[in-house]
Formats: structure tokens, C-alpha cells, sequence
């Protein structure tokens, strides 16, 4: 018995077999159906990512093409968010998001929104000054999320923008900055999946390589869709190992918080400074009875933290964290993908972002 | 050309082919430098020039060496080659670091020299052909290898490629006799060199390279916003990094070689199970720490050459010690210059003098650790080695020193014990691959006696299948070069 299973034969045959069954996996999992997972809102089927072509700038890779077409002489009025701009639960065809509402209710002026999911405002300041030195900005309509004060860093296309930063700009010398630009600086290799390859001749090789399996070959096409899925396992078995719900407390992590807020700052300097209107707003959180997925003491320190910015900035501050009314709120589908919907405290029903809409609309009007 | 790569996979599968394609003999030797030129040159073919002249200066030397009797002569021809190699690793890895510091110091009593160096790019892996190059002539030197006389041969073995960028550190003892055999085809051998690549995929692409967001969020943040357990975290989080990475690259680079017959020595055996500093060394990086052991700390003992060139001999730190008028200058300066070795950065300086100074307490400790029963020295040690040596990699890691020790200091401030200032995800992530390397060790110790257990013998197939189709499908999902492997800038 143990030659028969220490024969090289076996050898071969475990590895062979082992290929067989990997083919069968990969073909059978890159037939799922595809989800962006780019987009965390749109995991489930409870809640819908919705993007006004035209004036919703979906993908900031392409920032170009989401300001070419707007008009020089007109006034420009910049909405940044997270997918709380985005995203409708509980989505019935036609439905529309809040950036729709605000730009039927603003006919005359240019509306561009950049919404991405869980945005921070290090990546706000850095898509703020970017569009400053190139549109015509008359407001900034800026949502702060306690949420999104937790996350760090730049996505890689929006890194990407630092490369054209003016070198002696009010940004470029500021502390915030110079933290981003240095925390980027390798943005001169390559980019994505060839980021190790550096500009290499290697790089031409792979990307040609890599053009010709994505053509050819399913399972290579659907790598993307596969490491997705992978993470997507990965978040819900971890929620349900620590038994992580939607109200389960969301801590504030104090060197991202800072960082976070050292943005807000220099978005309001720079703001001051080129006489841009700023609309700076708490965003609506669900009020589930009370029960917040933060902690309150730190929840309130936050808002105190912004007012106190905005006073020092003589900017316009709104606590809309009340806005929407509880019916408005949607839900979402399991963090565990075990059980049933659970509260969204992020993401409204329609009506939701036509109330927002119009709040605001009601607020840059003036 | 990197190897977490589809070009890579494609240049491997032609090269294996063509070499068991080719008769036995001198055309292997051609086909292997060939090869392996290409390899180098898909990154700047231009430095192939300097690896060119570099091993036939080598070659020539080794050979003078060999003729000569005359000591003096000898000598002479020895120190010819050490200031060759040398000299093109000052001039592409030390040179800044030499002249900003020259400068700096300058400054300090009023000069200002303006020195304007060109622009030096560090050809990949010169850190470990240049010491392959020296141990080479060193071994011929000292008689325990006989010189080369196939030149074609001596530059396979420098430029091989699975070794060329990131080792492990080979001595000509042990690979230029491979080179020199017929190879025969073994297909227990090929099967075991495509396990060790897959595997070696497996530790880049889907454990280092989704472990380095984390990493580079956490030693980007101010320091004053990690608390005491971030500063632990973040530092295991690097050591698994780098091990993943580095030991993944040695894995591919083992893997490769066996597929057409040649047995690089291992580099890595559960690095982090160590329950000694010198275990460690036993255990991490073999290959660099047995070259520095017997080109460095030894002659720097004082003590006498070994009479064989063996790259799977770890270091010994205590070795000839007590032969030694000068234990803790040597071990001190061969610290020194293994953490320059890494790069020309204070940095790393810093890294070498911390693990002298674990070892030279290490030395003294354990003279009072032999009153313990021995499962009490092996788990209480682990619990002390263990941070000790992931602390260690802060400086490693840091982008400088000033850096590294504001992070030091954040572990002796009572209070920052008490709070975490990292996303959840960093903590449950280094725990869980602190769990993964236990349990994988526990294994392997298991697979290593399970001639003690037949029933195993039974179910070993079905769990060998089970782990292959796992690595081949995560390889596959995961494989891209997004990153670089970390050695490739030592």
C-alpha cells in the first residue's frame, strides 16, 4: 500500500486530477453572474446603484469626458458623496437618484456629482483640486459621513489625479498634501495589475498577453469578477464569525479621523481662497429608534469637530441627519448572507433622495 | 522579468521543454545563459554588459589563483577581485548613501561640497550575483572548490535565472557540479518542482500582495495615531508580508530549478516558529546568513576558514566564540554590514544592530534558560522571540529611522495599550495568519512522521488533491503582477 501511494504515478495522477477539478471550479464559478464590486452598495439584490449619465460622474478614471461638456461661461456646482448619492433600496424601474432631483431643480446651472463608495475626503480634496483648477466652480455641495471618516487613502484613479498637481498650489504645501503626494509617490510605474512591472518591457509582453487570454479564454476574463467574490466570502463569513450586524458600533479610528479632517480643513482654505461657496452637510443617517451604528459620545464629537471647521471658515453647515424620515430608509441584504434584510442606515428608497434633492436645491438657490 | 507573471509561466514552460528537448551537454549550458539573459534583459538589457565583465573578471581571476602558488600573488589577485566586485556594488547601491552623508556631515563644519551625482538605477539582484561572484573566487582561494574552466559554465551559474534577482545566495560548490552533471529526467522531481512553484505563487499573489494594502495604510499613518498594539500588529503584519513574499519568490525559484533537474538549497523553514534568535537565523534567509557566516563573521573572528562551502549551513552565532578575542566587535559589524547589505539606508542599519543585540542577549539569557526543562525554554522562548524578532522589522519597514523609533516609543507609554487606532480587519487578518503558520508547521511536522500513523498514508491522496486544486484555482484568480517581490531592491 505505501509504495502503491508513493509512486510516482500517483504523483502525477494528484496533480493531473487536482488541474481537472480546478478547470471545473473556475468554469462553473465565472458563470455567476457578474456584480460590480467596485460598488459595495450594489451587493444584493435590495439595493440598486442608479447614475445619471450625464451629469454623474460614474467612473473618475474618466474625469475628462464628465467635465468636457461643461458649459465655461455657466457657474459650476460640485456634488462629492459616497454611494448614499448612488444608491436606491428597494429600487423600482425608473426611479431616480438625488443628483437627478438637484439638477432638475437647478435647470440653469451645471451639476456634476463624483460619488464613490465609502469616498473619504482625502480623496474629496484631491478630486476638489483637480476640478478647481480646471471648471469654473461656483458651490461645493459636501456631505461628511462618520462612516466614510474611518476609511484612508486613495483609490488608485484618483491618485492617479495627483500627478497634474500644480507643484506650488495651496494643496501641493499644505501638510495634508504633502502626506497624499508623498503616500503616491509611485504613481509614475505601472498601474492595476501591472503596477510590479514598472514600465518595463515586461509590461508590453503581459499586457498583450493578458489581452489575448481575456479574449480568448472565459475563466481568465472572469478573474476580476472571481477575486471579488472571494473578497465578498471572505467579508460575510468574517461578519458572521464575529456576529457583525448593521448596528453593530462603528469606532472611530483616530489617525484616519484626523487625516479625514485635516482634508475637510484644507478643502475649506482652498475653498476661501479661490471664493467658492461651500455646502457643507452632516448626511442623513437612519435613526433607527435611536440605536446608531456608532458610538454616540464619539458620533457627537464628530458633528461638534465639523462645526467648529465650518465656523472657523465662515462656511455654511447643515445637520441633515435627520432629513428622511424613517419610512424613506430601505433595506439591505444580510451582512452574513445568512439571513433575512437588515436596516440600512446608509442608503434611502427614491423618495429619500428626492428629499434630499430638494433640501439642498432649497439651500444653493439662495 | 518577475515571476509572479504570465510571461514568466510561458518563458518556463519553452525553456524546460527546449532544455529536455537538447542533447546532454554543452548545449544546456548555452540554452541556460541564453535564457537567462533574456530573463534579466526583459527588465534592461543594458546591465547584461555589467554581468558580463564582472563574471569573466571572475573567471579569469579564479583561474590565475588556481595556478598560482606564490601567496603574495595570490593575495594580489584576491584583492583584485573582491575591490572589482565591490566596487560595482559601492558605485550602484552605496554611492548616494555615501556622498548624502559625506555631505551632511561636511555641512556640519561649514563645507558645502557640490557634488552632482548622474542618475544610478540598481540592476536587479546585484546584491546576490555580486556575492555568489565573491564566494566563488573566495572558495577557489581558500582550495575548497577547483576553479571553473568552462567559462560557459561559471556564467550559467551566475546568471541562472531562477536564483539571478532574489537568490537564494548559491555557492559554486554546490551548483556548478549540477551544471555540470548529465541531467536526467525525473518525473517525481518535475512533479515536486511544479508543487513548489504553485505553492510559491500561492504564499506572492494571494498572501503578500493582499497583506501589502494593509501594511502600507498602517506605517503610512502618523505615528502618534497607532497605539502600542498597532505598532505589534503593523510589525507582524510586515514580518508576514515579507516572509510571504520573500519565501514565496524562493519557492518558485527552487520549484523552477527542479524542473530541469537542479537542487537549490533551501531558504526558509518556518522562519517564525524559531524559539531563539539564532534559531531564527537558522530558519529565515539560510542562504544569506550561511554566506555571511563564512565570509564575514568568521574571518572577522578571527577564527580559522571552514574547510567546505556549504550554502544550507545556517549561521551560527555562537560559532568559534569562545576562540575569539573580539566575539561581540565581529558580531557587531557583521550585523552592521548584513543589514546594509539590504540597502543604503540607516534603516536598515538599525535592523542589523537590532538583531545583534537580540542575539547578545539571547547569549547571556541563555545561560540562565539551561535551569529550565527544555518544553519550557522551547514555548517561553517562542513567546519572547516572536515579537521580538516582528518588532525588529519596524525599521526594516519604516521609511526612516526617525520614523521607526517614534513607533518604538509608542510601546512604552502604558496608556497606549489600551486603545486601537487600525481598521478591525488588520487585527483579525494577523491573528488569523498567525494561526495559519502554527497550524501549517503542526502539519508539517505531522506529514514528517506519518510513517508512525499508516492510516494517514490513506487519506494523504484525497487531502493532496484537495490542497493542489485550492492553490491551482487561487493561483489562477490571483495571479498578476501587481507588485514586485521585496527583495528585488536589495
Amino acid at each position: 500500500m505505501k509504495q502503491l501511494f508513493n509512486c510516482k504515478v500517483v504523483g502525477a495522477a494528484n496533480l493531473l486530477l487536482a488541474a481537472i477539478f480546478s478547470i471545473i471550479i473556475l468554469h462553473v464559478a465565472s458563470k455567476e453572474p457578474a456584480l460590480d464590486f467596485e460598488d459595495a452598495s450594489t451587493f444584493g439584490a435590495q439595493t440598486t446603484t442608479v447614475y445619471e449619465d450625464s451629469i454623474h460622474c460614474k467612473d473618475v478614471r474618466d474625469i475628462e469626458a464628465c467635465v468636457v461638456n461643461i458649459k465655461p461661461d455657466k457657474d459650476t456646482f460640485i456634488w462629492f458623496g459616497n454611494s448614499q448619492l448612488h444608491a436606491i433600496n428597494q429600487y423600482k424601474g425608473g426611479e431616480k437618484n438625488s443628483t437627478y432631483y438637484l439638477a432638475k431643480l437647478l435647470p440653469f446651472n451645471n451639476l456634476r456629482t463624483f460619488s464613490q463608495p465609502n469616498g473619504n475626503l482625502q480623496e474629496h480634496l484631491v478630486l476638489f483640486e483637480y476640478l478647481q483648477s480646471r471648471v469654473n466652480v461656483k458651490t461645493l455641495i459636501l456631505p461628511v459621513v462618520f462612516d466614510d471618516m474611518r476609511e484612508a487613502g486613495l483609490r488608485s484613479e484618483i491618485a492617479a489625479l495627483l500627478k497634474s498637481t500644480n507643484q506650488n498650489s495651496l494643496f501641493s504645501e499644505s501638510e495634508i498634501g504633502q502626506h497624499l503626494i508623498s503616500n503616491n509617490k509611485n504613481l509614475n510605474g505601472g498601474e492595476g495589475d501591472l503596477a510590479g512591472l514598472d514600465g518595463s518591457f515586461q509590461e508590453r509582453v503581459e499586457a498583450k498577453l493578458n489581452k489575448y487570454l481575456t479574449e480568448k479564454i472565459a475563466i481568465w476574463s472572469a478573474r476580476p469578477q472571481l477575486r471579488g467574490e472571494i473578497y465578498d466570502a471572505m467579508y460575510k463569513i468574517r461578519n458572521l464569525v464575529f456576529n457583525v450586524k448593521p448596528t453593530s458600533k462603528r469606532k472611530k479610528i483616530i489617525g484616519r479621523y484626523n487625516l479625514n479632517l485635516k482634508a475637510l480643513e484644507q478643502i475649506l482654505i482652498e475653498a476661501n481662497e479661490y471664493k467658492i461657496r461651500v455646502v457643507l452637510y452632516i448626511a442623513p443617517i437612519k435613526n433607527n429608534n435611536g440605536e446608531m451604528p456608532y458610538i454616540q459620545n464619539e458620533y457627537m464629537d464628530f458633528k461638534r469637530d465639523v462645526l467648529e471647521l465650518s465656523k472657523k471658515y465662515k462656511t455654511e453647515y447643515y445637520d441633515f441627519e435627520n432629513l428622511i424620515p424613517d419610512e424613506e430608509w430601505g433595506l439591505k441584504d444580510s451582512t452574513t448572507g445568512l439571513n433575512a434584510s437588515e436596516v440600512d442606515f446608509m442608503h434611502f428608497k427614491s423618495n429619500g433622495h428626492q428629499r434630499l434633492a430638494k433640501k439642498i436645491a432649497s439651500i444653493v438657490k439662495d | 522579468m518577475i515571476f509572479n507573471s504570465l510571461a514568466y509561466i510561458l518563458f518556463l514552460i519553452i525553456f524546460v521543454a527546449s532544455y529536455w528537448l537538447l542533447p546532454k551537454g554543452i548545449s544546456r549550458l548555452l540554452l541556460i545563459l541564453v535564457f537567462s539573459s533574456i530573463f534579466y534583459g526583459f527588465w534592461r538589457p543594458e546591465f547584461l554588459l555589467i554581468m558580463a565583465l564582472s563574471t569573466s573578471l571572475d573567471y579569469f581571476i579564479a583561474l590565475r589563483i588556481e595556478k598560482t602558488s606564490n601567496p603574495k600573488s595570490r593575495n594580489i589577485l584576491l584583492g583584485i577581485s573582491l575591490a572589482g566586485n565591490l566596487s560595482v556594488l559601492l558605485y550602484f547601491k552605496y554611492l548616494y548613501f555615501l556622498i548624502d552623508n559625506s555631505t551632511y556631515v561636511l555641512s556640519i563644519f561649514g563645507f558645502h561640497p557640490d557634488i552632482r551625482l548622474p542618475i544610478i538605477i540598481l540592476p536587479l539582484g546585484i546584491s546576490f550575483y555580486t556575492f555568489e561572484a565573491i564566494s566563488y573566487v573566495v572558495d577557489v582561494y581558500r582550495k575548497i572548490i577547483p576553479a571553473e574552466k568552462n567559462i560557459a559554465r561559471y556564467a550559467s551559474f551566475i546568471l541562472f535565472f531562477p536564483k539571478l534577482i532574489a537568490g537564494p545566495v548559491l555557492r559554486a560548490g554546490e551548483m556548478l557540479p549540477q551544471l555540470s552533471s548529465k541531467n536526467i529526467f525525473y518525473s517525481n522531481q518535475f512533479i515536486s518542482g511544479i508543487e513548489r512553484i504553485l505553492f510559491g505563487l500561492f504564499l506572492k499573489t494571494v498572501l503578500a500582495d493582499n497583506i501589502a494594502p494593509l501594511v502600507d495604510a498602517g506605517f503610512s499613518q502618523h505615528p502618534n495615531s497607532l497605539s502600542a498594539i498597532d505598532v505589534f500588529v503593523l510589525a507582524y503584519l510586515f514580518g508576514f508580508q515579507i516572509y510571504f513574499d520573500f519565501a514565496g519568490y524562493s519557492n518558485i525559484a527552487i520549484g523552477s530549478a527542479r524542473l530541469i533537474g537542479v537542487h537549490i538549497p533551501e531558504n526558509f523553514n518556518f522562519p517564525y516558529v524559531a524559539s531563539s534568535p539564532r534559531e531564527f537565523w537558522k530558519r529565515w534567509h539560510i542562504s544569506l546568513s550561511s554566506w555571511i557566516k563564512d565570509y564575514v563573521y568568521i574571518p572577522l573572528l578571527g577564527a580559522k576558514s571552514p574547510k567546505t562551502s556549504n550554502g544550507a549551513a545556517a549561521i551560527d552565532s555562537e560559532f568559534d566564540v569562545k576562540q575569539s578575542h573580539r566575539p561581540y566587535l565581529a558580531l557587531y559589524l557583521t550585523w552592521s554590514i548584513m543589514g546594509l547589505w539590504h540597502g543604503s539606508s540607516w534603516t536598515f542599519l538599525v535592523w542589523g544592530i537590532f538583531h545583534a543585540l537580540l542575539i547578545t542577549a539571547y547569549r547571556m539569557a541563555s545561560k540562565i534558560s539551561y535551569a529550565f526543562p527544555m518544553f519550557v525554554r522551547i514555548y517561553f522562548g517562542w513567546l519572547i522571540t516572536m515579537p521580538l524578532i516582528m518588532l525588529a522589522w519596524i525599521p526594516f519597514r519604516a521609511e526612516s529611522v526617525a520614523y521607526a523609533f517614534k513607533l518604538y516609543g509608542q510601546l512604552f507609554n502604558f496608556r497606549n495599550y489600551f486603545w486601537m487606532g487600525l481598521r478591525e480587519n488588520a487585527y483579525i487578518i494577523a491573528f488569523d495568519l498567525l494561526m495559519a503558520i502554527l497550524v501549517s508547521y503542526f502539519l508539517h511536522e505531522l506529514k514528517l512522521k506519518r510513517g508512525r500513523f499508516p492510516n494517514l498514508l490513506l487519506i494523504e491522496s484525497p487531502i493532496k488533491i484537495l490542497i493542489y486544486t485550492i492553490t491551482i484555482v487561487m493561483d489562477f484568480i490571483f495571479l498578476r503582477p501587481i507588485s514586485q517581490f521585496i527583495y528585488f531592491q536589495f
